[in-house]
């Protein structure tokens, strides 16, 4: 098993969807609202790093059980975690002396896409790979 | 011409003190700063969009009136979702009662500050309330801070999320820190 393939995947997975999401964060502070201090360039890139050793650990479980093979099923359950946890989203409280917390999810659950994404985006370039 | 020029010098003293003596009872909320919270089981929040009428003698209090009237559309729980329960015709229903208001009809001093009678107002039912309150001075900075507790129920506030049919607490804190000029 090369742990190793599935840590790379998962750090240059992290890079990509960091400048996605804070690209993104960036022209929602200046159009839309401000939370910077709950989604910043820090606590965006610690969860998508958590995120993304998350999938890789998935996906090196799965190829240990059933090789590539078992690809399809792990992006089916990534997939449904990932789209669970977006409800998480629109029970969080925000602080009370950040106004407009109705458009929080605007911002959030967009952004909790990005890892999943970025993932998907770079598995075909570690297919195969040894 | 020397004598008008004193009338005039002491007219002016005399509208300087009189404008002085004013001022020290009619007070106005002197910015954004203010605070109004909430707190219960499993519910806090703030108000903002305060208008109020405060007309306040340190000296002879029972001469004051008090009056307020927030916007119910600014209440902010923290969550979105809440927010809009929260104005929803079992809670605030904001469509159609948009504001929480307080009439004072006695001021009167106690022990520790003072304590302003009145009715307060939310969702068109009215009851008499007593809220306690102190006038906090720092340096030239003048803030009435209060604090009192109602029972929501009997306002008709009786569901805190309308669609998971969630009961209101009995017992909601609320505290007032209002800076002034």
């Amino acid at each position: 098993m090369n742990w190793k393939k599935f840590l790379i995947h998962a750090l240059c997975s992290t890079i990509i969807s960091c400048v996605a999401a804070l690209i993104f964060n960036s022209f929602y502070h200046a159009w839309v609202a401000d939370f910077s201090r709950i989604i910043n360039s820090v606590s965006i890139f610690a969860v998508y790093l958590f995120m993304n050793l998350f999938y890789s650990f998935a996906y090196m479980i799965g190829e240990m059980w059933k090789g590539e093979k078992s690809h399809p099923w792990v992006n089916v359950v990534l997939a449904i975690l990932t789209f669970a946890s977006i409800f998480f989203m629109f029970l969080v409280r925000l602080p009370l002396d950040i106004p407009n917390p109705e458009l929080f999810p605007g911002l959030a659950v967009p952004l909790l896409l990005f890892p999943l994404i970025g993932f998907y985006t770079l598995l075909p370039f570690f297919k195969g790979m040894k | 011409m020397k004598r008008t020029k004193i009338i005039f010098g002491f007219l002016v003293l005399l509208s300087i003190s009189a404008y002085a003596a004013v001022h020290s009872i009619y007070w106005t909320v002197k910015d954004d700063t203010y605070e109004i919270k909430f707190s219960g089981k499993k519910i806090t929040g703030n108000f903002k969009g305060l208008k109020a009428n405060i007309i306040f003698d340190e000296a002879h209090p029972e001469k004051s009136k008090l009056s307020g009237m927030i916007d119910v559309n600014t209440i902010n729980t923290g969550n979105g979702v809440m927010n809009k329960e929260a104005k929803d015709e079992d809670a605030l229903d904001v469509k159609n009662n948009g504001t929480i208001n307080f009439v004072s009809s006695a001021v009167r001093k106690t022990g520790t500050g003072y304590e302003a009678e009145g009715e307060l107002t939310i969702k068109g039912i009215s009851h008499t309330i007593v809220i306690p309150f102190t006038l906090e001075k720092t340096g030239e900075d003048v803030t009435f801070k209060g604090h009192f507790s109602i029972n929501p129920k009997e306002y008709h506030v009786d569901k805190v999320n309308a669609k998971q049919r969630r009961d209101m607490p009995d017992k909601i804190n609320v505290d007032i820190s209002v800076p002034v000029k």
